[in-house]
């Protein structure tokens, strides 16, 4: 970890990080939101295929699979997003300067970390042919308590509660919040005058 | 968890209603991915249909992931792992499993394949089918070798794996809802700031 004053530097002198944290934080706020939003979208948009057009379920695969179906029968898209939040999730936090919405965002990257231990896990069991709990494939540690549940689907909604609440505490901090914003997310605007830019 | 814990003489119409609604939403959401997790028939990964059953000199398990398909893909697996009813005596060699599978209306239509097994573990064996249509089906595993015959049969319900339950439509729907309301209130603000009227409380809560 280590401390910066944001506002100590123009802008073009900054890291990317620290950008990203800083002044443009909203701005990869909302593209990180855009992207999280369009995996939702793809997941509507096939329960709306299916559902209100009547299309056979093989054929109704979201947008993306309807261009390239071999995406969704691969495990690449779904391991590609978890990748991908992980990612956001990681390099987004600093710019969670308060209490409460540090803490939520905090929650649901360590939610996103677990997803990727199982992952880690699934994958031990692939190579080394010895699969957990007795089961004939390689099984994750959810799948033992929660035995049929779409897990792509349980950990996506897990991780993004936690996240669009720390989001709200982000964009509407709590009057008792000490730590001023160091970016421009919060409804005010929230450009304090001395902020300190905390990276890790 | 802070946010949590009510505040200590704290009355319910003081709750800020986000709060309220996350509240409510994590209990809704927490109950509905416990209690739904029957309502998965077979959708995702293997279930077992025969766990570890005497039978004969052996010990059978049956275990199912009945996905159906419309393009002839092999996507209907079936697993069965059998060992001697012996503790400590290996599978011998020339144990061949079978598994049979057939729409029950449809008795006839029955498949037959043998299973193979498992470089890394035989006793582990896989036969894998075209559903080419939803429903019940009938599934049989008989075994034979050295150690002497036997078989378990039981009834399965095979789907379409992609097809997600109608409730999730409202779950897929929630990001939006969720998103919309964080960003349609930060617009509204933003917009009373322009206008050169905030909506802040007097504590200056949100």
């Amino acid at each position: 970890m280590y401390a910066a004053h944001a506002d100590a530097r123009p802008v073009h002198e900054l890291t990317l990080l620290e950008r990203i944290n800083g002044p443009q934080h909203e701005l990869a706020l909302r593209l990180f939101m855009v992207v999280v939003l369009a995996h939702w979208a793809e997941h509507l948009l096939q329960a709306i295929q299916i559902y209100a057009l009547g299309w056979p379920v093989p054929e109704a695969r979201g947008l993306l699979g309807y261009f390239y179906p071999w995406l969704i029968t691969s495990e690449v898209l779904h391991y590609a997003y978890a990748l991908v939040m992980l990612i956001g999730l990681l390099l987004l936090r600093p710019g969670f300067t308060g209490t409460l919405d540090r803490r939520w965002w905090t929650i649901s990257l360590g939610i996103q970390c677990f997803h990727h231990f199982e992952h880690l896990l699934l994958q031990i069991q692939a190579i080394t042919g010895h699969y957990f709990f007795g089961r004939p494939v390689p099984t994750s540690l959810i799948q033992y308590w929660v035995p049929r549940v779409e897990l792509h689907l349980f950990y996506n909604t897990i991780v993004f509660i936690p996240m669009v609440i720390a989001m709200y505490y982000h964009v509407f901090p709590r009057a008792t919040e000490t730590v001023r914003p160091q970016c421009t997310c919060a409804w005010d605007g929230g450009m304090a005058a001395t902020p300190k830019l905390q990276v890790g | 968890m802070a946010g949590w814990r009510p505040l200590p003489n704290c009355r319910l119409v003081d709750i800020p209603a986000f709060k309220i609604v996350v509240r409510g939403l994590v209990l809704a959401v927490s109950a509905m991915l416990v209690t739904c997790a029957p309502l998965f028939a077979h959708n995702g990964p293997p279930f077992p249909v025969v766990t570890d059953r005497l039978v004969g000199n052996y010990v059978i398990s049956l275990w199912a992931d009945p996905d159906a398909s419309d393009d002839g893909e092999k996507d209907g697996r079936f697993w069965v792992v059998v060992n001697p009813a012996v503790k400590g005596a290996t599978l011998p060699a020339d144990t061949v499993v079978q598994i049979a599978i057939w729409p029950l209306e449809r008795r006839d239509a029955i498949r037959t394949e043998t299973a193979d097994a498992d470089e890394r573990e035989p006793a582990r064996r896989l036969a894998t089918f075209a559903i080419d249509h939803e429903g019940k089906y009938g599934v049989k595993a008989t075994v034979a070798g050295s150690l002497g015959p036997a078989g378990i049969d039981s009834v399965v319900d095979a789907e379409y794996d992609a097809r997600p339950r109608p409730f999730l439509i409202a779950v897929f729907a929630l990001p939006f809802v969720l998103i919309g309301f964080v960003y349609l209130k930060l617009l509204v603000r933003r917009h009373n700031i322009g206008r050169g009227r905030s909506l802040d409380r007097p504590d200056g809560t949100p």
